[in-house]
């Protein structure tokens, strides 16, 4: 079973998400900022990162900034999801291996879309 | 800070046009209503994050709704999570409206005479259900009659409303808030002191800008806009009052709003009660 962390510091985000990912099939673990997400990624190995961009303690940037420091990425697969429109936080994201930014809002399907293309063979040209 | 969130029931705004008055922001030294091009972007960055957090959760629930794979139990509770996150949206948007027409000098407060320790009393009461929930003990408290002040008392109302729902949304289960009315030497004072998890020092001069919110993370653990206590103050000002605030983090705060002393009411005045 494909294992996905997601983080959010909002609970009903967290909370519909982890439904409609576990209904899909996979295994779902929660972080409420980017400290725990971190600490699950480091613990738990998930192959997908689903994470909020604006969060306390540690953002969706720092979060990935520190991910790729770790050489996690791009194995681990990240989409963070954002109202932002920061254009150079954006790059800076964009530019870490692994890593696509989404905007707010995203529904579940949409989410669970993208994983599953995530885990399509990928065509050689 | 993420402070509770803001709330304006009653209020309706511009209920009368002005001249254009120094805005609050600008009279207390801050940035003006009009801010520059980097100031406006990162308030619209912020805003638009305030009002695209709710829309996709409300999209995100209506969807499995729709999808129809929700068990009867939990379907109540997602109606009643985009219920919640509605109201959300439209007091934002309210609370916004409202301070953008304080900052253009566009709503003006009708004054009358107005007992702040009856309206307290009133307004502690529609938290009665909130406070219990969390075992809160809430407590009012005056030292004798208290002078009336020429007042609007519903943009009174909004503000007390905020300072109230804020002291209970950050005191912890089983905590305390004290509510405490006040009159010396004409000033009238009302002190809303809490128990809760109190505020950063570094955070406490940006407590009253909008959008602020602070950095520990049992504030931003909570639901809010950050525009609530910029209201609060703001309506105060309108009033030619103040907004002050003291605390301890891990003690609690203490919030106390003053009305100047001229504009209190000679006895004999007849009142109308708190609206």
């Amino acid at each position: 079973m494909e294992r996905i962390v997601v983080c959010d510091d909002e609970a009903y985000a967290r909370r519909v998400l982890q439904m409609k990912l576990e209904r899909a099939g996979y295994e779902v673990l929660l972080a409420s900022d980017g400290d725990e997400a971190l600490d699950l990624v480091r613990t738990h190995g998930p192959r997908f990162l689903i994470t909020d961009l604006v969060m306390p303690k540690m953002d969706g940037l720092e979060l990935c900034t520190a991910l790729h420091t770790d050489g996690r990425l791009p194995a681990l697969r990240v989409l963070v999801v954002t109202s932002s429109n920061d254009r150079a936080q954006r790059a800076r994201l964009t530019a870490l291996p692994g890593v696509v930014v989404a905007d707010k809002p995203l529904s579940p399907s949409q989410v669970c879309a993208w994983v599953r293309a995530q885990m399509q063979p990928e065509v050689q040209g | 800070m993420r402070w509770g969130p803001a709330i304006r029931d009653g209020l309706q705004a511009p209920r009368c046009p002005a001249g254009a008055t120094e805005s609050d922001a600008a009279r207390r030294g801050r940035q003006p209503g009009t801010p520059g091009a980097p100031a406006q972007r990162e308030l619209l960055g912020h805003l638009a994050h305030e009002l695209k957090s709710p829309l996709h959760t409300i999209g995100a629930y209506a969807e499995m709704l729709q999808e129809g794979s929700v068990d009867p139990a939990a379907r109540n509770e997602f109606f009643a999570v985009i219920t919640s996150e509605s109201q959300r949206l439209a007091t934002l948007i309210d609370t916004l409206v409202d301070l953008s027409n304080i900052e253009a000098g566009a709503l003006v407060p009708q004054r009358g005479p107005v007992r702040i320790d009856a309206l307290v009393k009133e307004l502690v009461g529609t938290f009665d259900t909130a406070a219990r929930g969390k075992a809160i003990d809430v407590v009012v408290s005056s030292p004798g009659p208290i002078p009336a002040v020429l007042a609007d008392s519903q943009l009174l109302a909004v503000a007390l409303r905020n300072l109230l729902a804020n002291a209970i949304q950050y005191t912890p289960r089983g905590g305390r808030v004290e509510v405490r009315v006040g009159a010396a030497r004409g000033t009238i004072t009302v002190e809303i002191a809490d128990s809760g998890i109190g505020i950063h020092p570094d955070d406490r001069p940006q407590v009253f800008d909008k959008f602020f919110r602070g950095r520990a993370p049992e504030v931003r653990q909570q639901p809010g806009s950050g525009l609530g206590l910029a209201l609060a103050e703001r309506l105060v000002a309108l009033h030619g009052g103040g907004l002050e605030v003291e605390s301890a983090p891990g003690v609690g705060s203490t919030f106390r709003l003053t009305l100047p002393g001229e504009r209190a009411v000679p006895s004999g005045v007849e009142l109308r009660e708190a609206r």
